[in-house]
């Protein structure tokens, strides 16, 4: 059994239906019943307008943030080995992305657990 | 039997909300059965529903459908009172913002993506935001943008970025804009040094270029910019770092209460020593216990210390306050504590929530979200008659339409909150006096009981409508 694809980070996001090129040219030239045909990725049709310029920013810009949560993820991973070598403590501060600041005045979280609801790590 | 559809339950070809004799129902059609089925069978519904995330729901039998077309019926657990953003705190405006965006990561990692992200999806249900919209998932397509990432930024970013760094007022804006504050707008009124944060300025300064620069494009044009962007495309990764990337920037934003003139009201009050505030309190307490109500609506709560007693019975009650500072301290204090009966919200009886939206009956007004069983107007009527002229017979008529009791405080003149309100303007109120109150009150409600509050000169009726 093949292993499932992972992201860049090596992190599993969970099943990621690949369509291989040929496939994917196959499909395009017949009737399927996949709701929307994969090789139209961006060309799709929502009940609410998602807007032109909203759909291109995420096509144009979604590298750029991607490569900066790689970063962030991979600097917490550090910081989380360095700080397990030191005793197993929590990771520095400093190595906390500016993403995962606690909200101020959040409710502490009972028993340690973070409300999924409302933790920014959700 | 009577069917009811939600008037406010209509854009989505999925299916629809209506209440069969009461009873809220939702009718799934074929254009949503798959998707419906996928949430199920992709294990999220159970996950979201298990963790508090999204509303419980059964399914029914689909005779019990409200028109032909249906594939099933459910009956979702409904939420005790239905608010809208414009009528949230900051912090509940942002908690329903992150709320909506882990849902969004757990919908990813389970292979399907919101396929819309309103603020009105968002209740609040047991002191906590929870995601009412069953039907708002769809299959995640591996490289298809987000589809509802700009209503996230109308819904929720937008609002709550001017609220934190120009004006909390400006929350405001969600009542005129019923799809969210416009980006371009947001960005105009946001100050010019958001422009150089990373998430501000992504989100919403170059999302309103973004949305600008394309917006006149037309039909032949906008397949060529797509079939261009189509290369790069947006995988599964790069969707959750965008996801990421907003949760990050909603975090970011905070606002706190402080130097506000209602927020240590009790604490400087003169009117009220402890013993005058105790003796209220008894008489309150006294007061609910023979109504015995299940809904109460306490309007201007401050930060709900009356509202906790009138609940302490097992009602459910709602914290009405004009003052962000007030709503945003007692909704802290609601999720600090785990509070599940007082929901605050924030409120201009001067000018109470409207009937909004398509035919204006999108969005409930406050009236049409009545009666309740008590209405609580404690230090209230000399606002209302004093400062914002309203004949006292008028105050009586408009809280009556609210609810069936009502526990009312006469202050007088004398009181040092009622010249607080004159000291500016003359005194065209010959009438604020004790007996005229009762005499105008007496059209609307029998009093029941009424208390002189010792060591004031207050006094504390309850009335029960005619």
């Amino acid at each position: 059994m093949r292993a499932r694809p992972l992201a860049p980070d090596g992190v599993d996001y969970g099943v990621v239906r690949r369509v291989s090129p040929p496939d994917r040219a196959r499909r395009a030239l017949e009737p399927s019943m996949e709701p929307i045909a994969p090789s139209t990725c961006v060309v799709v049709l929502a009940y609410i307008d998602p807007g032109l310029g909203s759909i291109l920013l995420q096509v144009l810009v979604g590298g750029g943030v991607a490569a900066a949560f790689f970063f962030k993820n991979t600097w917490r991973r550090i910081g989380g080995f360095i700080s397990s070598l030191g005793g197993g403590g929590r990771p520095p501060v400093a190595s906390r992305g500016p993403g995962d600041d606690a909200p101020d005045g959040a409710p502490a979280p009972e028993g340690g657990e973070p409300d999924p609801r409302t933790s920014p790590r959700g | 039997m009577t069917i009811d559809p939600v008037a406010g339950s209509f854009r989505d070809p999925a299916g629809f909300l209506y209440r069969r004799d009461g009873v809220l129902h939702r009718q799934i059609d074929a254009a949503g059965r798959a998707d419906y089925d996928l949430l199920l069978s992709s294990g999220l519904y159970a996950e979201l529903s298990g963790a508090g995330l999204l509303v419980r729901h059964e399914e029914v039998d689909p005779a019990l459908a409200a028109r032909d077309g249906a594939c099933k019926v459910i009956r979702p657990e409904p939420v005790p009172f239905v608010s809208y953003p414009y009528e949230w705190c900051f912090g509940e405006l942002r908690d329903a913002a992150l709320l909506t965006l882990a849902i969004q990561e757990r919908a990813l990692a389970r292979g399907l993506s919101l396929k819309d992200a309103s603020a009105y999806n968002v209740q609040f249900q047991d002191g906590r935001p929870v995601f009412i919209d069953t039907l708002s998932f769809e299959p995640y397509v591996e490289g298809r943008p987000w589809q509802a990432y700009r209503q996230f930024c109308q819904h929720f970013l937008a609002p709550l970025a001017l609220m934190s760094r120009r004006d909390v007022g400006l929350g405001q804006l969600l009542r005129v804009h019923v799809d969210g504050v416009p980006l371009e707008l947001a960005s105009r009124l946001l100050p010019a040094r958001t422009r150089l944060s990373p998430s501000l300025g992504l989100h919403v300064h170059l999302h309103a270029r973004s949305q600008r620069r394309h917006a006149g494009e037309g039909a032949s044009e906008a397949p060529a910019r797509l079939e261009r962007g189509r290369g790069r495309g947006m995988s599964r990764y790069k969707l959750v770092a965008w996801i990421d990337s907003l949760r990050a920037a909603v975090t970011r934003l905070d606002w706190k209460p402080g130097g506000t003139e209602w927020l240590d009201y009790y604490e400087r009050n003169n009117n009220y020593g402890e013993v005058g505030l105790q003796a209220k309190e008894r008489a309150l307490a006294a007061f609910v216990e023979r109504v015995a109500p299940a809904t109460v609506w306490d309007l201007g709560a401050n930060t709900g210390r009356f509202t906790r007693l009138a609940v302490a019975g097992g009602a459910r009650g709602v914290a009405w306050d004009i003052d962000p500072g007030c709503v945003e301290a007692n909704y802290q204090k609601v999720r600090r504590d785990g509070e599940t009966r007082v929901l605050p919200l924030l409120l201009d009886l001067t000018n109470p929530s409207p009937a909004i939206g398509w035919e204006n009956r999108e969005r409930l007004s406050l009236a049409q979200r009545g009666p309740v069983d008590l209405v609580l107007a404690l230090g209230l009527v000399h606002h209302l008659a004093i400062s914002n002229n309203v004949p006292m017979e008028r105050v009586a008529s408009f809280l009556r339409a609210l609810g069936a009791w009502l526990v009312v405080e006469w202050i007088p003149k004398d009181d040092s909150q009622v010249q607080k309100l004159l000291v500016t303007r003359a005194d065209v109120f010959p009438t604020y006096r004790q007996d005229e109150f009762e005499r105008a009150f007496a059209a609307a409600f029998a009093v029941e009981l009424s208390v002189a509050i010792s060591d004031t000169k207050r006094t504390l009726y309850l009335m029960r409508g005619r």
